[in-house]
């Protein structure tokens, strides 16, 4: 119900937006739906749209049901994307693959340990270190990629390109359709992370964590324990992100990898509330958003718009929730 | 004030009661928990509005609708926990909300609190001053507050348990320039359950029982044994209270076990006690004198500074919360919203919080479904929850409601000993009674209990014998102790 | 030498400014982390209403916005009780979105050349001023006193007779002033706007402010650092300093590797108004 009004909550807006800015919302609605989910080839892009934002989503996610809010998805995405993208140029074939991925999701965690470790045991807020560590990750990056790991005939900044062998393969591959297999990896996590919340004796803890430390530490949990591994579990779900986005779909890496998939998957988490399995919807409406955005660009509705519309919907589903809290109280 | 009367909800907090103050004296204001002290004290600072009554200042009638109309007229108030804020120095404290301009001067300020300070005998200077108010001792704080009264210009100044946190040294210092004021034409109200200060400090004295004024005696009348006579009652119920229990070799021995507090004076001051099989032990004290922190170091929540605790021999006081749990200890916890429950997790989700780890809950990791459900049906149904289903939020249900689910969480779990901190709150009398039987029966299956009640009479009808905390000490009274005995030393009497 | 410190302190003066609107915020309790967008939303408005009523009217309306967006963090945190955090990444991602859209929309696309503005001079005053000013506030003033007592501890100030929301009302408009003067300065500087010209700045001040622990001079001396840095960097493109050519990145990045070890309490005591957050 409350998804159902958030979804209509952001349709006005973006109408709202459009008006505002001298463009016919209907002519903008066929073209944003055409564009996203008009034919296999629009549905297969948004699909891949979708992908990215589902992995990090669910890494915010689980952070999130542990009470912390890791902002720094965006840094262990780029991260992740970047050393798979180096694992993967280096051993070639099926073994690189994999240890691609493994190298993806190690360096996302990397990436999240000193966040974690300071909101659990020096009790520095994670907001600010990710929101630092996100810059320093852009920066890191950046420069790795203009300089020491940048292909040999490139001009750019980037990466040599994978070979096939090395790139994880497609689930459909008949064009116009094109699914990646990274989709069903994200479809997979997100059932196993929605199972192991509900079954899995820690991940009672995790969630009881979030809701109410001081009842957690009556309960014997250790709570700075899991705060720390919730911020490493929820990093390296990013860092695998970032693989599955280099693997999967650029097949290197460069500067301006992320498109800001960790802002739009902060969102999708917000609005995903306590039920891992609506991290799927809430994702595949920002794909579908994200892919119908570039084909308006033909119309003239600029880029930021989809932006101005997440921000609006996370503030619009936050105050929705608080109404809730106050009638419940 | 005259016939001063102040419901909460369903409860009489306050019945009528009067209280008059002879200006430039010393008023104790004495009662158990819950006899209306702190409301009586709140309605005159313009706390709380008094549902009817009058109150007058100087013969002359006031109507006080908030604190600030209250300080206006000259009266004061120090509330249990100061009212300090820690990144500010002493002076910004002292004038805050009370400046004398919007720009300040505050080399004029400091003139003239350095003045005010002296009046009571105190030389501060510059340096003192501007001092970080967080580096601040207990018993410079509470002088601090004084100050702020006077900086006020109060006249009327209301101390609710000042000397919770100070040092017997301190509290006399306390009181000797309490004196000096009173002796300058301030009138000072004195809410307080230590008897020996109001003995040694106070002109007169009023009692409050259940809401209800009791007394008021000149205090060169008085003397402890009345007063505490007065204090707690006489009930006409002859308790047919268990017997105690032959000592045997004791499950829980605790040894001169201290816990810091924040500032100030240990909450805990080196407790040492020993449980027995098969016993229930009743802890009885006015709230505040260390009760919840010592169940909170025996579960392992907060660190102890000193001493040690002994299950069965073994010491355990390092290890985790957890491994406690695992050998068989529960708590009914002070505060049922932050530490006992999870207010959006339904009612079977939160009956294993706290057990989930047990083996009878989790498989290697995995929750037991169906183990967890019917032992929430089993914890709903021992004390009659009255519930909307096991799957709704815990949070929908009555504070009464949540008490008998928590409470059959810990009676129905398999305690070998059991900590209990007001377990009839928000009962009626008959669950209070069911759930004191379940706990007796828990005893007479082999293990231990330990319950802490602000209820004396609760505790001598259940528990086979009950020990006293007073001000972070914890007082074993010998065997024969009564009634009277119990309740001199809950307000720091003698055996 | 002399272009050194010219350059610190024009790369200083926004961060100053949008520093000294954090501290606003912050030490009245309210997080904020929403000051990039507050510039960036700042830094267009000055932009379009210079170019159509002049220089005056661009920082005047500049400012307005500004405030007008911390009004709505001000609801959002202190009347909807939403998540300070939540509300400030919202704010900045509306603001990234609004600018991106208005500017393309509503700018004439044939213009060209420098935006009329006013002088940055008068902003590197502001900057300098600024923190002397806050410094005096807070030192000789009531409402200085109410602004730390509200953010250091809210219970406590109310128990004093002290109203914190209304204190935090009036310090987030500060916090609109400031921050509406470090976005308009971008656009004197540089004479344009650009999508997303703030480029982390308000992220910076933030790392400041923390650095700074919450006071004004520290903070004041942090931005100064942050701008040393960035004109060096700036200067010292690609030659060698100290035999090894550090690159860029690693300059851009000093600030925020910084504020992760102070939060990390390597350099000392962590000074975090105690209200943070609370209500």
């Amino acid at each position: 119900m409350k998804q159902v009004v958030l979804i209509i909550a952001c349709v006005v807006a973006f109408i709202g937006m459009l008006v505002l800015g001298g463009i016919s919302p209907i002519e903008a609605a066929q073209t944003l739906f055409t564009g996203s989910l008009g034919s296999p080839r629009a549905i297969s892009g948004s699909l891949k749209e979708t992908t990215p934002l589902l992995l990090a989503g669910l890494g915010v996610f689980f952070a999130l049901r542990a009470g912390l809010f890791n902002i720094g998805i965006e840094g262990q995405f780029l991260l992740g994307g970047f050393a798979s993208a180096l694992v993967a140029l280096a051993v070639p074939g099926p073994a690189g693959l994999l240890l691609a991925m493994i190298a993806g999701i190690a360096a996302g965690a990397l990436w999240a340990l000193p966040a974690g470790w300071i909101r659990a045991y020096r009790n520095g807020h994670e907001v600010i270190t990710t929101i630092m560590l996100n810059s320093v990750a852009v920066a890191l990056t950046d420069f790795l990629v203009a300089g020491p790991a940048r292909a040999a005939n490139q001009t750019g900044a980037t990466t040599a390109t994978i070979p096939t062998s090395g790139r994880l393969p497609a689930l459909l591959n008949s064009p116009p359709w094109n699914v990646s297999s990274g989709l069903l990896l994200g479809l997979i996590l997100c059932g196993v992370m929605a199972w192991w919340m509900k079954r899995r004796v820690a991940g009672y803890e995790l969630q009881a964590v979030g809701a109410n430390p001081s009842a957690a530490e009556f309960a014997g949990i250790n709570v700075r324990k899991v705060r720390l591994n919730a911020m490493l579990i929820s990093g390296a779900i990013g860092g695998l992100g970032g693989a599955i986005q280099t693997l999967a779909f650029e097949g290197r890496f460069y500067q301006g990898f992320s498109p800001g998939y960790g802002f739009d998957s902060l969102g999708v988490a917000l609005l995903a509330g306590s039920n891992a399995l609506l991290v799927v919807p809430m994702s595949l409406l920002f794909g579908v958003l994200s892919k119908g955005g570039t084909s308006l660009l033909i119309l003239g509705v600029p880029k930021g718009l989809t932006n101005l519309v997440a921000g609006l919907v996370i503030l619009i589903s936050a105050t929705i929730r608080y109404r809730r809290q106050a009638q419940d109280a | 004030m005259r016939g001063i009367s102040k419901q909460f909800g369903r409860v009489q907090a306050l019945d009528n009661v009067g209280l008059t103050v002879e200006s430039g004296s010393i008023h104790g204001v004495v009662g158990e928990n819950g006899a209306g002290k702190s409301t009586l004290m709140k309605v005159l600072y313009g706390a709380y509005q008094a549902d009817s009554g009058e109150v007058r200042v100087n013969g002359k009638a006031v109507n006080i609708r908030s604190s600030k109309e209250a300080i206006a007229l000259g009266i004061g108030m120090v509330s249990q926990h100061y009212g300090i804020v820690p990144e500010l120095t002493l002076l910004d404290n002292l004038i805050l909300g009370a400046e004398p301009s919007v720009v300040l001067d505050k080399g004029k300020i400091r003139e003239r609190a350095s003045k005010i300070a002296a009046s009571i005998g105190l030389d501060y200077g510059p340096e003192i001053w501007d001092r970080d108010a967080s580096a601040m001792s207990a018993s410079e704080a509470q002088r601090l507050e004084i100050l702020k009264l006077l900086w006020r210009e109060a006249k009327i100044m209301i101390l609710d348990e000042p000397t919770a946190m100070l040092s017997p040294k301190d509290g006399e210092a306390l009181f000797g320039s309490l004196r000096a004021l009173t002796k300058e034409g301030a009138t000072v109200l004195l809410v307080t359950h230590r008897l020996p200060e109001i003995m040694e400090y106070c002109d007169r004295v009023s009692v409050l029982r259940g809401g209800k004024w009791i007394a008021d005696v000149p205090v060169s009348e008085a003397n402890p044994e009345m007063l505490s006579e007065l204090i707690v009652g006489r009930t006409l119920t002859a308790s047919e209270r268990p017997k105690p229990i032959a000592p045997t070799r004791p499950v829980l021995e605790v040894k001169s076990l201290s816990v810091a507090r924040d500032r100030g004076t240990d909450a805990v001051q080196k407790a040492s006690f020993e449980l027995s099989p098969g016993e229930l032990v009743g802890i009885a004290g006015v709230d505040g004198s260390g009760q919840a922190e010592l169940f909170r170091a025996l579960l392992g929540v907060t660190p102890i500074r000193e001493g040690e605790m002994l299950w069965h021999g073994k010491d355990i006081s390092n290890e985790p919360t957890e491994k406690r749990i695992e050998l068989g200890w529960r708590i009914l916890p002070e505060d049922r919203l932050q530490e006992a429950i999870i207010s959006d997790w339904s009612l079977i989700e939160n009956s294993t919080l706290g057990l989930h780890r047990l083996p009878e809950f989790s498989d290697g990791g995995k929750v037991r479904l169906p183990e967890r459900a019917a032992f929430a049906q089993k914890a709903a149904e021992k004390f009659g929850t009255k519930h909307g289903g096991l799957e709704t939020s815990i949070g929908g249900l009555s504070g009464g409601n949540q008490q008998r689910f928590v409470a059959a969480r810990m009676t129905e779990s398999g305690p070998k000993l059991f900590l209990a901190f007001q377990p009839s709150r928000g009962l009626d009398i008959a669950a209070t009674e069911d759930l004191y039987a379940a706990m007796q029966e828990r005893c007479r299956e082999g293990a231990a209990g330990l319950v802490v009640s602000f209820d004396l009479d609760e505790l001598m009808a259940h528990c086979h014998r009950v020990l006293v905390m007073f001000s972070g000490r914890v007082v074993v009274p010998p065997a024969d102790a009564d009634r009277d005995t119990l309740g001199r030393l809950m307000v720091g009497g003698e055996a | 030498m002399l272009n050194t410190v010219l350059l610190t302190l024009s790369m200083a003066t926004p961060l100053v400014l949008a520093a000294m609107a954090g501290y606003c915020s912050e030490r009245s309790g309210v997080i904020n982390i929403g000051l990039e967008g507050k510039m960036l939303i700042a830094a267009c408005v000055s932009a379009l209403v210079s170019i159509s009523h002049g220089p005056v009217l661009g920082v005047l309306a500049a400012i307005l916005a500004a405030i007008i967006m911390s009004l709505v963090h001000w609801l959002a945190t202190q009347r909807f009780g939403i998540d300070h955090v939540i509300s400030g990444m919202s704010l900045n991602a509306i603001s990234a979105g609004a600018t991106n859209f208005m500017f393309t929309r509503f700018s004439d696309p044939d213009r060209s050349g420098r935006i009329g503005t006013l002088p940055p001079l008068f902003y590197q005053v502001c900057a300098i001023a600024a923190p002397l000013a806050l410094l005096a506030y807070v030192a000789k003033t009531r409402g200085g006193l109410w602004l730390v007592a509200a953010g250091s501890d809210p219970e406590k100030a109310r128990l004093a007779g002290l109203q914190p929301d209304r204190i935090r009302l009036f310090a987030l408009i500060a916090t609109g002033l400031f921050s509406g003067l470090a976005g308009a300065y971008l656009v004197a500087d540089t004479g344009v706007f650009t999508d997303n010209m703030t480029a982390g700045r308000g992220y910076i001040a933030l790392a400041a402010l923390i650095l700074g622990g919450w006071r004004v001079g520290q903070t004041a001396l942090a931005c100064l650092a942050f701008g040393f840095l960035s004109s060096l960097n700036l200067l010292f493109q690609g030659t060698d300093l100290v035999g090894v050519a550090l690159p860029s990145e690693f300059w851009t990045s000093l600030p925020y590797l910084a504020t992760v070890i102070a939060l990390a309490g390597f350099l000392g005591k962590q000074r975090t108004p105690a209200g943070l957050g609370k209500t």
